[in-house]
């Protein structure tokens, strides 16, 4: 039940943030298909809730994962993805290859460990960074310090 | 010639597998290496690159849930849970037979067919990739648990598909203050977003779930026979292979779709009828066997409208038709007469190709798929990481590409924990602009008609595509309907 | 536990920010055309791998290394028809004559017009070199009983016909606004989005005719199409036999014209310097046997006579989209 009442209210939610951004030229014929998917996005949503209500399912299942390692998961990827454009591809991905290593090992970092990790880092990272650049011409963001 | 085609299959392998690099992208990048070659040699190993480069797009799919093409979305349907119970290499040696199945089908079609199969490019109008889109929706009953949670999810990914400039009338859409995002979400960053964020968090809460994998796949290779086993498994169900290979050439023929959506359909289709249903999703070796022998199928049937029109069926073969143009060889039937020999041998080249891929990919296939299962979790998790990150952005060369990647990544685990699920809204993304463009063009080009929606209902191909609609509507509710009562029999058999 | 290594990680993270510098962009600075070029270009394409800003920029490449005599790399940035690649031009480019773009009209004429915002302004993209077009061509099926522009403008007057084309805001699109201007008829223009799916429309009888480039028309008139009119001043080589609209009775003057830009603080040496390399690459018999082998016809518009040309294209194309209610409020 309050994984219907959860995937519902997304929904909703999802279905009032595109609304709110509607704004078709009169006459064209931009806001077809999309104004008749939010409109089934909405009913299914409302269905979904409705479903939830009445089936009324109350078992609770025991919380399988580990929040905090979740939420450190997640921060951990947008920070990767935000840290690349601001500075560079091999900082940021052998800052990030580490401490996701890290989170997975799920013990306190030692030096060696660490040193390890961080050498296999700069190993991925940089084979990939000279393929992707150099073979296949991606002009990857580079920081402006290190030069790549 | 055939260290060529070698030269080509391998590279084009390599350039598949990567996620974000497309074999569009991989094509315009050899371009500049035609120039200096004599037509057949630089067709040649375009043909070999193309055809590898659909193949490699599988083994990430596998391995670690990232489709390195958009061919080989369903790929990962069965694929991957396959990798999580240890059949990883069953997978690798499956989707190698199929890729070489479908590629010589889709050849043999071009080779024989081809000035045949060019009318079914022309009957095929707005209103048909209309219902065509449609028809690809009706898939969401057979992949999602709840129908209502697999609808809502399906329209969560045609929204998606919305954002940016609409297909028809030009206008910019959803952009929500955000100048790149007139670009839309690209359908590679949404598939790994959608897909493989999911898996790279999956390794980070809980990586001892891997281990038991990584054992059984150990065990399996110490006993042997895997390669011998699964030849057999394979070739044993032959129409499978066949079904879905004339399924990838059909669908690769068509210029509006394309591997994309012919491997979607062959999985389905493999689903529908297949007695094994439902153990699709949880790791059926059908299930990778039916999208791959497809998409490999698309690279002979994209080239028939290319090579008897002019018109190139899926975007790779917009770069082979300008090498074309680039030696003086114009499209038409001329190239089949007065230019006979060299077509033939680029054909010839593709054949070889899908053969070349069985010792390759036996080998290479094996070789990468032993080093991803064996490789410890607190490196392969970040190593795939690198890989989306790289492959989104590559995908347009623009940094938002990664961040829209992993924000659709981390929806994506929390839609799948409340039952929303990813494949569902994925589909929704691949067929939003074709039922959209479907429906705006077949509105406008019907405009001498006083109701012009009724030309969705008059054209007779219409109405053969509504039928498989219909079809492909009721048949999940009778197969649900009918496992229900198997599952009753058994229930009473096993009571005493 | 947990959090405190996550917290080291952190803090490692942001003492790498410091030390990098949030930049990643290549090292700016006026260098005057006397030092310039002295390292590597970028040449970039805001338009998909493949296609024909693609193909003609890869085949431009050598060329221009040799004229710049710097290594030139050609990468692309797709994505809202040209518009985010040009909009990075204009705002987030170093303005050193290190990054060049393709540049394409009618496209940065009418994105900015259309669009609530288009990222960038026409004006903001400044010319390097214009040096390709193709011109738009005006085709019918086979089977159709027109054989001349004047016969189906004729029809179009009494029932209504279907012009298919390459998109919406495309030289396509405008060529069929000016056509209906011109003819006073009303033809409903249906935007396919490419060649690809545009030209079966036309052979497959979805569409009464199709509005699309010179370079296919060549394709379709071996197929058996009729091509009834060319939209450029003059009769085109390859299509000798087909009247111009002009000739016709019709003032319409469309296609789509390729170029190379830079960002709008680009110093006027470095705009020079490129402008000759540009021209130099248009003198190369290799590349000119190329280009005019995938019928693109050979342009030679320097940065001044560009942006006068874009000018003049501008008020034809305002007052177009002013007409049939297309301008952005």
């Amino acid at each position: 039940m309050r994984a219907d009442l959860v995937a519902g209210s997304v929904l909703l939610l999802v279905a009032a943030l595109f609304w709110v951004q509607r704004d078709y030229r009169p006459g064209g014929m931009a806001g077809t298909f999309p104004d008749v998917v939010l409109i089934t996005l909405v009913v299914s949503g409302v269905w979904i809730i409705l479903r939830g209500i009445v089936s009324g399912d109350r078992t609770h299942r025991p919380r399988e994962v580990n929040l905090r390692i979740l939420a450190a998961a997640g921060a951990l990827l947008v920070g990767w993805a935000l840290g690349m454009g601001l500075i560079g591809f091999t900082i940021s991905s052998v800052v990030a290859f580490v401490a996701m290593a890290t989170l997975i090992r799920r013990a306190r970092p030692r030096p060696k460990t660490l040193a390890v990790d961080t050498l296999v880092a700069v190993a991925v990272v940089v084979v990939c960074f000279v393929i992707f650049t150099r073979v296949l011409l991606v002009p990857l963001p580079v920081s402006t310090l290190i030069g790549m | 010639m055939l260290l060529l085609c070698l030269a080509g299959t391998v590279a084009g392998m390599a350039v598949g597998a990567t996620p974000g690099l497309s074999a569009t992208v991989g094509l315009a990048l050899l371009l500049p290496i035609t120039f200096t070659l004599d037509p057949t040699t630089g067709l040649v190993l375009m043909g070999a690159f193309y055809m590898g480069a659909i193949y490699g797009g599988a083994f990430t799919a596998i391995l670690v849930n990232a489709p390195g093409t958009p061919s080989s979305i369903a790929t990962t349907f069965d694929g991957f849970p396959m990798t999580q119970q240890g059949r990883s290499e069953v997978a690798i040696i499956g989707i190698t037979v199929a890729s070489v199945v479908g590629g010589l089908v889709g050849v043999l079609g071009l080779a024989t067919l081809a000035p045949l199969l060019a009318n079914v490019v022309l009957a095929f109008g707005p209103q048909e990739y209309f219902w065509m889109g449609v028809f690809g929706l009706t898939m969401i009953a057979g992949i999602a648990d709840s129908l209502v949670k697999g609808l809502a999810a399906g329209a969560l990914g045609l929204l998606i598909s919305t954002v940016g400039i609409s297909p028809v009338g030009g206008e910019v859409r959803f952009t929500f203050g955000v100048t790149d995002l007139q670009g839309g979400v690209p359908l590679i960053v949404a598939l790994i977003g959608l897909f493989t964020i999911p898996t790279i968090i999956d390794l980070m809460v809980a990586p001892e779930a891997r281990s038991a994998a990584m054992a059984k796949e150990a065990e399996q290779r110490r006993r042997g026979g895997v390669l011998g086993s699964t030849l057999r498994t394979v070739l044993s169900r032959p129409v499978n292979l066949l079904r879905s290979s004339v399924i990838g050439t059909f669908v690769g023929i068509l210029p509006g779709a394309g591997g994309n959506v012919a491997n979607l359909v062959a999985y389905n289709e493999a689903k529908r009828t297949s007695p094994r249903r439902r153990n699709f999703g949880k790791g059926e070796l059908d299930g990778v066997v039916a999208p791959e022998a497809a998409n490999n199928a698309v690279v002979g049937g994209g080239l028939v409208p290319l090579l008897t029109l002019g018109i190139p069926g899926a975007p790779p073969d917009a770069v082979i038709y300008g090498v074309l143009l680039l030696h003086g060889l114009r499209p038409g039937n001329e190239l089949f007469t007065e230019q006979g020999v060299l077509t033939f041998t680029f054909i010839l080249a593709l054949a070889v190709a899908a053969l070349l891929m069985a010792p390759v990919g036996l080998v290479a296939g094996r070789g990468l798929q032993r080093v991803v299962v064996r490789a410890p979790t607190q490196y392969l998790a970040p190593a795939i990481a690198v890989l989306t990150i790289l492959g989104s952005y590559a995908v347009r060369n623009n940094p938002l590409d990664v961040v829209l990647m992993v924000l659709l990544g981390i929806a994506g685990y929390g839609l799948r924990k409340v039952g929303l699920p990813p494949p569902a809204i994925v589909l929704g993304v691949v067929l939003g602009p074709i039922i959209e463009t479907g429906l705006g063009q077949g509105l406008l080009s019907a405009s001498d008609r006083a109701l012009p929606w009724t030309s969705f209902f008059t054209r007779p191909l219409s109405l053969l595509i509504i039928a498989l609609v219909v079809l492909g509507v009721l048949w999940p509710l009778l197969n649900r309907r009918k496992d229900a009562r198997v599952r009753d029999q058994a229930h009473e058999e096993v009571a005493p | 536990m947990l959090s405190r290594r996550f917290r080291g990680g952190a803090a490692l993270s942001a003492a790498a920010l410091a030390l990098t510098g949030c930049a990643t962009q290549t090292d700016t600075g006026s260098a005057g055309a006397q030092e310039y070029p002295t390292k590597q270009v970028q040449y970039v394409i805001p338009f998909d791998p493949g296609g024909e800003s693609d193909v003609t920029a890869r085949l431009q490449q050598q060329a221009l290394e040799k004229a710049l005599g710097e290594s030139v790399v050609v990468s692309n940035r797709p994505g809202g028809g040209g518009a985010v690649g040009w909009s990075a031009l204009a705002n987030s480019t170093a303005p050193d004559g290190y990054t060049v773009m393709g540049a394409n009209l009618p496209h940065i004429l009418l994105q900015p017009m259309a669009r609530d915002d288009a990222g960038y302004q026409t004006e903001e993209i400044k010319w390097v070199y214009i040096f390709e077009s193709t011109p738009n061509a005006f085709l019918v099926a086979k089977d159709s009983p027109y054989d001349t522009l004047q016969e189906f403008v004729k029809a179009a007057k009494k029932e209504k016909m279907s012009v298919g084309g390459s998109s919406s805001f495309s030289a396509n699109h405008m060529g069929t606004l000016a056509l209906n201007r011109e003819a006073g008829i009303d033809l409903t223009y249906v935007p396919f989005s490419g060649t690809a799916t545009a030209s079966p429309a036309l052979l497959g009888g979805q569409v009464d005719a199709l509005m699309s480039y010179n370079t296919e028309a060549l394709e379709l008139q071996d197929q058996g199409a009729k091509v009834l009119a060319v939209a450029s001043p003059e009769r085109l080589p390859e299509l000798p036999d087909v009247p111009t609209f002009r000739e016709a009775g019709f003032d319409v003057v469309e296609g789509a014209w390729r170029g190379a830009a830079v960002p709008p603080d680009t110093p006027q040496p470095i705009i020079d310097e490129l402008a000759a390399a540009f021209e130099q690459v248009n003198k190369n018999p290799q590349v000119r046997q190329r280009m005019q082998k995938l019928g693109f016809h050979i342009e030679d518009m320097g940065p001044a006579e560009a942006a006068e040309f874009t000018q003049r294209r501008q008020v034809d194309a305002r007052r177009l989209l002013q007409q049939f209610g297309l301008m952005d409020k």
